[in-house]
């Protein structure tokens, strides 16, 4: 078919068109509203403080890179992949991530290779965030908050949840993973609520304490640091640092601030697991609601972070915080600088002991929902794949009075368990996770292949779709699919050019993972589709297009 | 690729509802016959589209706009293709010039435009149906759904190739029987085809009182069991608009006590069910298995969920083709 006149940007004319007419049935206004939608797709990221904790790193362990840069390049490029998940979701409007996305156009096998990737990323990550509880949360937050009240104690505290203590760790992980899990168990609602909670506690905390930080003069807050930690602290912790860190030494480096582009990736791309929740919805294939939802949250995260990152360094100063960052800092509660600075640097000029253990109690909001986040995509795809005949299907078993996904819950956490032994005993643990991390990535490489091939191998999805979008002549689904598969491809070589900054010591083995995933991943769907065949069950028809003539 | 058949003399059901006025699903469900080896095609009720679209005619050519697309100065031939591709979504096109469809989609007359539109699609349906199932040993069994219009049942049962099976108990081969309604229990939308969950459950017993052997029978009843996987949506109040529960959407079970009690005290073989689209699932009550295949008309894909029936037991699998 062709058209005479193609002009998705135009809007109709107004003088003379009637409007469409829709009789009242079941089921048209399931809408949810766009704000929801923005919160599902920013929650689904490293969003606002806890971006702002994962980034604040950078300084370190990318010398002098320009980290407004890197973040703006990151952003730009994440939104190729926002974009790209935006449209495809217009098109097919469905729930189940890359995986629903990828099998309905490439072969079944690929599509599964690159969701085991993702699947192995959220597994790691499970484990990854009870653990951060106790190291990144509790134990910086307990500093803080006896450091500056003067609690001897409750510093004592702090100490028992360092990484050095393993068992207390090992068990503060257990009981998150469990928290997590039996809130999971107990209703969807239940555990998204409780997360809804934890997360606006969280942002609260974290825009108070950025208002306090932009609130204080720099001048002020080098004499907060000297009243803290003694005279002249602020300027012998400069003159401590390594100069080689400090940009205003030796310029910025470009070198790192690319490297710096893969560290603020993982911060600024999840934006697109949203579409994997809210995709369902009526209005789901409204390519004007997917990307408006993709692109406020994307943008405004980015935004935000660039706008804390400024108000940070400007109060707190750049080279002081590299330095202090390093280790060349000592105050009372400083054990926490490294893992929750934001908080402990507004705490420390906030001088008031109840903002203080508020705020420091705030943090901790981040850390379980984040935990739920990563097991809730590995639950989906233990469903997914369940479902598809895959898995068994006890697999899919819902709890007959929660309506949850009891049997996926379940697993989830049990295969969490040894995971949670290895990160919390072992000194190799984050070597591998930088494998498991970089998993995520193969798929939108796939992700954007699917984009540019849709319109060929999938008309009947594509055409007449929220997907087919032209601009000046141009249709944008096939261009930003190629740049997502670019953005997914240079976060992957990304990752092995500056594979010693971001700790992955086993390049080899990584790269071999990378290949198996998509070799475990045909093996895995070959053997399953000969298991099932003989139930009479053919799973190369999952996704086949019916021919409609 | 076809699925290969069983040695056993296995049957196999393609199950498939909500296609809302979708003719690409409706031309893909009459094709599952050949593409899956099917034994048994069930529509499971709510078949009619919600939507009119007009395509106006103006000097310079046809126009419509649809699904944020705008069409203008298309000739006869580009218009029957637009006027196609919104069939295949779920709508009815009503053509005509400017003055024509203000008349006809003025709050006077536009009920009746669409139940003409509504009528005449399934006329167009059953022709192609008929058309397309003549010559094969192929079951088609239809029955309407709460959204759809009385007006419809006349052209489903005037079908030669296609069984209209509401409110009916029929005999699918030795071992299995089927009962039929696309009756739901109460909804805010009050759709032509709602009954409360005594009469729902009434009706239901009515059809089983005729059935031979309950641990054969196939059970499509339109909504799904109260308070299961099946029949969780959002939950709306009285002007439709979404409840949200701190910033997430407040779900609710929206399915059927009477078909709960049915199932759990009958325990059918299987039951097929639909009217929750977004409950694509699958499970158990006791030893009945309860699936809802959702639906992604709108999308033009076709849900289905095939199942191959044993003298004993049924296997399921999810496609979407």
């Amino acid at each position: 078919m062709s058209h005479a006149t193609f002009d998705a940007a135009a809007p109709p004319e107004p003088s003379a068109q009637v409007p469409i007419f829709s009789r009242t049935a079941t089921g048209l206004v399931r809408q949810v509203s766009l704000l929801q939608q923005v919160v599902f797709n920013l929650a689904s990221s490293n969003a606002l403080g806890q971006g702002l904790v994962f980034f604040l790193s950078v300084v370190v362990l990318f010398p002098r890179a320009n980290i407004y840069v890197a973040l703006l390049i990151a952003a730009g490029g994440s939104f190729f992949v926002w974009t790209t998940f935006g449209l495809l979701s217009a098109a097919i409007p469905r729930i189940g991530g890359d995986y629903t996305i990828n099998s309905r156009v490439l072969p079944p096998w690929m599509a599964l290779g690159g969701n085991i990737g993702s699947f192995m990323g959220g597994l790691f990550g499970v484990p990854i965030f009870g653990y951060f509880m106790a190291t990144f949360a509790l134990s910086p937050a307990l500093a803080v908050i006896g450091g500056v009240t003067g609690s001897h104690t409750v510093t004592t505290w702090s100490t028992y949840f360092a990484a050095d203590h393993k068992t207390t760790v090992f068990i503060t992980t257990l009981v998150v993973v469990a928290i997590m899990s039996l809130l999971s168990y107990f209703g969807t609602r239940l555990v998204l609520k409780v997360c809804t909670w934890l997360v606006l506690i969280a942002a609260a905390g974290f825009f108070i304490d950025l208002l306090i930080l932009l609130f204080t003069s720099h001048d002020a807050f080098v004499r907060d640091v000297n009243n803290v930690a003694g005279p002249g602290a602020y300027a012998k912790t400069i003159a401590a640092g390594d100069k080689s860190l400090y940009p205003s030494v030796g310029g910025y480096s470009t070198h790192y601030t690319i490297g710096a582009v893969y560290y603020a990736l993982t911060i600024t791309i999840y934006v697109y697991w949203g579409a994997y929740l809210s995709a369902e919805f009526k209005g789901g294939g409204q390519r004007r609601r997917q990307l408006t939802a993709m692109w406020t949250a994307g943008i405004g995260n980015a935004l935000i972070l660039l706008i804390a990152i400024a108000i940070f360094m400007s109060t707190v100063g750049y080279n002081f915080f590299v330095s202090a960052f390093s280790g060349n800092f000592t105050a009372p509660g400083s054990a926490g600088l490294g893992n929750a600075g934001y908080v402990y640097f507004s705490s420390l000029v906030a001088n008031n002991n109840v903002l203080v253990t508020l705020l420091a109690l705030a943090f901790l909001g981040w850390f379980l929902p984040a935990c739920y986040t990563q097991a809730a995509m590995c639950q989906r795809a233990l469903m997914t794949w369940s479902f598809d005949g895959l898995l068994p299907r006890r697999l899919a078993a819902v709890s007959p009075t929660r309506h949850t996904p009891a049997a996926a819950i379940i697993v989830t956490a049990l295969l969490s368990i040894p995971l949670a032994v290895w990160i919390c005993y072992s000194s190799n643990f984050f070597q591998y996770f930088a494998i498991a991390a970089v998993s995520a990535y193969p798929s939108l490489v796939l992700v954007g292949i699917t984009a540019t091939l849709i319109k060929r191998r999938r008309p009947d999805l594509y055409k007449g779709s929220g997907a087919e979008w032209r601009l000046g002549g141009i249709e944008v689904l096939p261009v930003v699919g190629v740049l997502c598969s670019l953005v997914g491809a240079a976060a992957i070589a990304l990752l092995f050019i500056f594979h010693t900054e971001v700790g992955l010591k086993y390049t080899r083995e990584t790269a071999i993972y990378l290949v198996a995933m998509f070799v475990i991943g045909a093996a895995w769907w070959y053997i399953a589709r000969s298991m099932r065949r003989k139930q009479g069950i053919n799973l190369s028809l999952a996704y086949k297009e019916i021919p409609p003539e | 690729m076809r699925i290969r058949r069983p040695r056993q003399s296995w049957k196999r059901i393609c199950f498939v509802t909500d296609v809302h006025g979708s003719e690409r699903c409706f031309r893909k469900f009459l094709n599952t016959a050949k593409f899956y080896s099917a034994d048994y095609l069930i529509l499971g009720g709510d078949i009619t589209g919600k939507t009119l679209v007009p395509i106006e005619r103006r000097p310079a050519g046809w126009s419509a706009s649809f699904r944020e697309h705008s069409y203008a100065d298309m000739d006869d031939e580009q218009m029957e293709a637009v006027a196609q591709m919104i069939r295949d979504a779920g709508n009815y096109p009503i053509i005509g010039d400017h003055d024509e469809l203000v008349e006809l989609f003025s709050p006077e007359r536009r009920d009746e435009t669409f139940r003409a539109a509504v009528v005449e699609g399934i006329r167009r349906w059953m022709d192609i149906a008929d058309e397309r199932l003549a010559g094969t040993r192929v079951q088609c069994y239809v029955t309407p759904g709460n959204d759809d219009f009385w007006e419809i049942d006349e052209p489903l049962q005037a079908a030669e190739r296609v069984s209209f099976v509401e409110g009916k108990r029929v005999r699918l081969d030795d071992e299995h029987e089927m009962i039929t309604t696309g009756y739901s229990n109460i909804t805010p939308w009050r759709s032509p085809r709602e009954l409360p969950e005594p009469e729902l459950a009434e009706r239901i017993r009515g059809m089983f009182e005729q059935v031979e052997d309950p641990q054969h029978l196939i059970a499509v009843l339109h909504p799904p069991p109260y308070g299961t996987e099946l029949d969780q949506a959002p939950a709306i109040d009285e002007e439709f608009r979404v409840q949200t529960e701190g910033l997430g959407t407040k779900m609710a079970s929206v399915g059927s006590t009477a078909v709960r009690d049915f199932i759990l005290e009958v325990q059918p073989l299987l039951g097929l069910h639909g009217h929750v689209h977004e409950s694509r699932g699958a499970q158990r009550l006791g030893r009945t298995l309860c699936i809802n295949p959702g639906s992604e008309y709108t999308a033009g894909s076709l849900s289905c969920a095939l199942v191959t029936l044993t003298d004993t037991s049924a296997e399921f699998q999810f496609t979407t083709g």
